[in-house]
């Protein structure tokens, strides 16, 4: 099983010197799905946001045998199809056509290859009927397929998705997780929703203050770190103090 | 929301709706530029034009009174300085510029209903409008509802708070507040479209898909309009 | 301050559309020095942010709020070439999409609010927002920006021959300085409180520098100055100026093409729409020839 994704010794820092990675090493092997579990600000987005070098610290970073530097990130960026939170962010052509068609137009593809490509990726994602919709035409769900399509329409090796289930409903929850288990592609799922994450990944990567602190099975790595909703402690009886104002 | 309704109506079909922007856009100016060169008192003309104007609407597949009312918008300014005209005697400008600056909106009103603003914004770069000053009003109109949104849910939020707060002070402090936080949201969104773009490979030069083609029907249109308006006018 | 259309003289609105062509086309290419398109969707996103704000009230006295207008603002925050981009785009959606304006008076709108307007807000602070008179100069910019463009705009609707007693005009201006007064109140407020969300979303500007810009912005300044004085004349010395305009610019328009078939046309109302049309493409192609005479001389 050769390894997708190489991160050895990842460092970190903001402007104003705040760590916001410290010494994280990881693997991604192909066709493999990991969880990165954690903290808000513990560093999933930071660290995912390295791999295709929108952010760049110290450290090694090798995709698909590719190191991470200045003259292979159009390569890479090719490889590594992200999906962010925030879909609006993400869709900002007029039309879901032409959105999902700018990547391969970035690839250099031709007018027509790129329109047939992006055809193809609404397709797969069940969108095929909104072609000439504005994006703020769509659902949540449908926006975040759509940000998804964008990115097949690229064809990586590698998916990244951060906290996909965002704003979606149970049923397009449902969808979304459809849609991507079956898919190829090696992925890495930042997300809170470990009923979501524990369908998809085998392994999960618990991030702690910039540090991965923890990797395994997922289920081990929820139950160590008590990371399920089901953990939530009793909710102290609040009625006797409502009655004693009211 | 004004736009909201007339986004809506721009994704109708009509034989409208499927003219090549730039068709629209020349035949649009030929009528604002003939109906501002004419007289108030001509109301053979004016009616002819207004006529036009119906009839276009009705090909449009819209609702003929939802576009008349919409129309409207421009009376408190015209039947103002109409008023102001009048009061200094001069009647004749007046009346010219209630009717004409209605049927001029009236216009407008219907080239953006039967097209949608993307496909026109396409139109104007085709027809030599610099393409940064197009990008730019591409990206606002594509981000105008999402942060209209926002804005609607802080001053519904303020709202909620405020209720009977008198201090003038309080409220003003409050308003800059909401609109440097929109100014900061709007900001990092901005950031966020640039990263988005960036991770799918976007390295210097916006790519753009080029849909438009101008048909013979198109051409047709543009001459017919400009036709008869030069006709209607010479009454 | 959005001037509907046919409230201009045809004379006024080919000439505002003649200056802010070109006016436009050179904040285009000053633009995209300074920028890469891929600063393209802030700009965007700011426009749609001013528009956000516009609709957001801020209690300014008895019963009465204002809103914020955005011009300065934007100058201080992007810098003045491409707030005056942005602004141009505010203008052109408001007249296309909430018919806020029209479409023929674009020239106008755009010259008196997104040229003018913007230029003559960011000249304070260029010259003073570095050192320790910067909310003077952040004031005195956002109030100096509306009395501007409200000015030129009511000295357009008056040379256009719009006739308005004497003390309408008064009320008007003394309108225009609330107006002023308010927009300076709120950018300066909002200003304050930007800086103490991000520094670096307030420019710092350099004293010394770009020097076209502030050619251009006092000009626009001059230029307004002007039109507040045309403004408060009496509106007899202004019609017979206005009507001495209209014949000279008449004239400049008809030149041309007095020699041609055009000339002998029997409807006095075909001359003028032919004229018209023939100025509005006589502009276009100058604009058209002069953008690519421009980019020619750039790439040498």
């Amino acid at each position: 099983m050769t390894n997708v994704i190489e991160v050895r010794n990842l460092s970190f820092q903001y402007e104003d010197g705040t760590k916001a990675l410290d010494n994280v090493n990881f693997t991604l092997a192909e066709g493999e799905t990991v969880a990165l579990l954690g903290a808000n600000g513990s560093g999933k987005t930071t660290f995912i946001l390295q791999l295709n070098g929108i952010l760049s610290g110290q450290g090694q970073i090798t995709i698909c045998g590719l190191p991470l530097g200045k003259d292979t990130l159009r390569q890479i960026r090719a490889k590594i199809g992200m999906v962010f939170q925030d879909s609006d962010e993400q869709l900002f052509m007029p039309t879901v056509l032409e959105d999902v068609a700018f990547g391969p137009l970035n690839q250099g593809l031709s007018e027509q290859l790129a329109v047939e490509r992006a055809k193809l990726a609404l397709e797969q994602a069940g969108l095929g009927h909104v072609l000439d919709k504005a994006p703020y035409h769509l659902s949540a769900g449908e926006k975040r397929r759509a940000a998804l399509a964008g990115v097949l329409a690229m064809d990586p090796e590698i998916l990244v998705l951060d906290e996909p289930t965002t704003f979606l409903d149970p049923p397009a929850q449902r969808n979304l997780l459809n849609l991507l288990s079956n898919l190829p592609q090696a992925k890495i799922i930042v997300t809170h929703n470990t009923r979501f994450a524990s369908a998809l990944a085998t392994r999960a990567g618990f991030f702690d203050k910039g540090r991965l602190v923890g990797e395994g099975p997922i289920d081990e790595i929820v139950r160590r770190y008590e990371w399920s909703y089901s953990a939530l402690p009793e909710a102290p009886d609040l009625r006797y103090s409502a009655q004693r104002r009211f | 929301m004004h736009h909201v309704l007339l986004d809506q109506w721009s994704h109708r079909t009509s034989p409208l709706h499927a003219r090549d922007p730039r068709a629209k856009i020349v035949a649009l100016i030929v009528f604002l530029v003939v109906l501002a060169t004419t007289r108030a008192y001509a109301w053979l003309t004016l009616g002819m034009e207004a006529a036009l104007l119906v009839a276009g609407v009705l090909i449009a597949n819209l609702p003929i009174g939802g576009l008349l009312l919409r129309a409207m918008a421009v009376l408190p300014f015209s039947l103002t300085f109409g008023v102001v005209s009048w009061a200094a005697g001069d009647h004749v400008r007046a009346i010219g510029l209630v009717e004409k600056s209605y049927l001029s909106t009236a216009a407008v009103l219907l080239v953006i209903a039967t097209t949608p603003l993307p496909l026109l914004l396409g139109g104007f770069e085709a027809l030599g409008i610099p393409r940064l000053l197009v990008l730019i009003a591409q990206f606002l109109y594509r981000y105008l509802f999402v942060v209209s949104e926002q804005a609607q849910h802080s001053r519904l939020a303020a709202a909620c708070r405020q209720g009977n707060q008198q201090h003038r002070r309080i409220r003003f402090k409050a308003a800059t507040g909401a609109v440097a936080v929109l100014f900061a949201r709007s900001y990092y969104r901005a950031e966020g479209i640039h990263r988005a773009m960036m991770a799918r490979g976007f390295h210097g030069k916006l790519t753009a898909l080029k849909p438009l083609r101008f048909r013979t029907s198109d051409g047709l249109f543009t001459l017919a309009i400009a036709g008869l308006l030069i006709l209607v006018s010479t009454q | 301050m959005h001037i509907p259309d046919n409230f201009l003289s045809t004379p006024v609105w080919v000439s505002m559309d003649a200056i802010a062509i070109p006016a436009v086309g050179i904040l285009v290419k000053r633009a995209s020095h300074e920028l890469e398109e891929g600063q393209v969707p802030l700009m965007g996103v700011m426009g749609a942010f001013v528009f956000a704000a516009q609709m957001i009230n801020f209690p300014v006295g008895v019963g009465t709020s204002g809103h914020l207008l955005g011009g300065a603002l934007l100058a201080c925050t992007l810098g003045p070439a491409p707030a005056a981009l942005v602004m141009t785009a505010i203008i052109a959606l408001q007249a296309l999409v909430f018919q806020d304006g029209g479409v023929l008076a674009l020239g106008a709108n755009v010259f008196n609010m997104a040229i003018a307007g913007v230029l003559t807000g960011y000249l304070p602070f260029k010259l003073w927002g570095a050192g320790k008179h910067r909310k003077k100069a952040i004031f005195a910019g956002a109030f100096l920006s509306v009395v501007v463009s409200a000015s030129l705009a009511l000295s357009e609707l008056l040379v256009s021959g719009i006739r308005m007693a004497r003390p309408v005009i008064l009320v008007s201006l003394g309108l225009f300085l609330v107006s002023a007064l308010i927009e300076a109140a709120i950018t300066l407020s909002v200003v304050q409180a930007l800086e103490k969300l991000n520094p670096t979303f307030v420019q710092k500007p350099q004293a010394l520098g770009t020097r076209a810009i502030t050619w251009l912005g006092g000009a626009a300044l001059v230029a307004g100055t002007v039109g507040f004085l045309l403004a408060s004349t009496a509106p007899d010395g202004l019609e017979r100026l206005g009507i001495q305009l209209g014949l000279t610019a008449r004239t400049i328009i008809h030149a041309p093409l007095a020699d041609y078939a055009l000339g002998s046309f029997q409807s006095a109302w075909l001359r003028r729409v032919t004229a018209g049309l023939a100025g509005l493409i006589l502009i276009y192609g100058i604009c058209a020839a002069a953008g690519r005479w421009i980019s020619r001389q750039r790439s040498a």
